[in-house]
């Protein structure tokens, strides 16, 4: 008897290992996301009309909020994509945080175990001039 | 004297169950591997899309910004112990290195996919892992043309 269960123990641990990398890639991605979409924002946010006014460089959260939800929208992420939170922390500081949901591959066959996690990363990106 | 070891008497019934049970851990071995062999060539091809499209986007020259990503992009792969032979690393669309454009990398990456017994193919094979990448070239760095305006 225990040669069987010694075959599913280890196919269940090789099943479980594949899944916590599934895990770590989407990890990954979500955080290479956040960053690259933190590093756009911290620009293209620019609020261009108080620049004209006052001259201070000051990001326009509406805007931020607005293009970073269509940047992470026509991401590879965006099928898994949970939620995104844009919000402008300074004149020229913006973070982006995106929930991005995984799904098991091989645990979904086990009895009671769920059927995916989901993942946060968070970047904060500051324009600079150089 | 009796020899010992002679005959099947006292044999366990349904050792032969053993060697199938082995064949069932080789194949579920196997397919654990291939599985995962995608997952770490999709490790791989994410790094190259980002790494491609970051070098163009922070790329001076737009005549070399193309080349210089797609090396970027094959280095990336080698860097992740994978053979660059096998990845294309492309723009998606066409890739201008303007104020505001939106420029998107794919790299793609060929695994052989295993054929196993009971479970038989994974469908189409091999397997193509594929990742996209994209970003904006920045509205107001300098050295490159176009108009901060056509961003908003």
């Amino acid at each position: 008897m225990l040669m069987p269960a010694g075959v599913l123990v280890v196919l269940l641990l090789g099943a479980i290992a594949f899944d916590m990398s599934l895990v770590f890639l989407r990890q990954r991605q979500a955080s290479s996301l956040a960053t690259d979409v933190a590093n756009d924002l911290a620009t293209a946010a620019f609020d261009e009309g108080a620049f004209r006014r006052d001259g201070a460089f000051q990001l326009d959260p509406t805007r931020a909020a607005e293009l970073g939800t269509d940047l992470v929208a026509v991401s590879d992420l965006s099928d898994l994509i949970v939620d995104v939170e844009v919000a402008v922390v300074g004149p020229d500081e913006v973070t982006v945080r995106v929930v991005v949901r995984v799904d098991y591959v091989f645990a979904r066959a086990v009895p009671g175990a769920s059927d995916g996690t989901t993942v946060t990363a968070a970047a904060t990106a500051i324009a600079s001039p150089g | 004297m009796t020899a010992r070891c002679r005959g099947d008497a006292g044999q366990v019934g349904g050792i032969e169950a053993l060697p199938f049970g082995l064949l069932i851990f080789v194949v579920g071995s196997l397919l654990i591997a291939n599985a995962w062999a995608v997952v770490d060539a999709k490790f791989a091809t994410d790094a190259a899309a980002r790494q491609a499209v970051r070098t163009f986007v922070e790329g001076d020259d737009p005549d070399l910004a193309l080349a210089d990503a797609r090396a970027a992009g094959l280095d990336a792969v080698e860097a992740h112990g994978r053979d660059p032979g096998r990845a294309v690393v492309r723009p998606v669309g066409e890739a201008t290195l303007e104020r505001c454009s939106r420029v998107t990398f794919e790299a793609e990456y060929e695994v052989p996919a295993l054929s196993l017994p009971f479970i038989g193919g994974y469908g189409r094979a091999p397997f193509r892992v594929r990742s996209a990448h994209s970003e904006l070239v920045d509205p107001f760095r300098s050295g490159v043309p176009g108009e901060a305006e056509a961003c908003v």
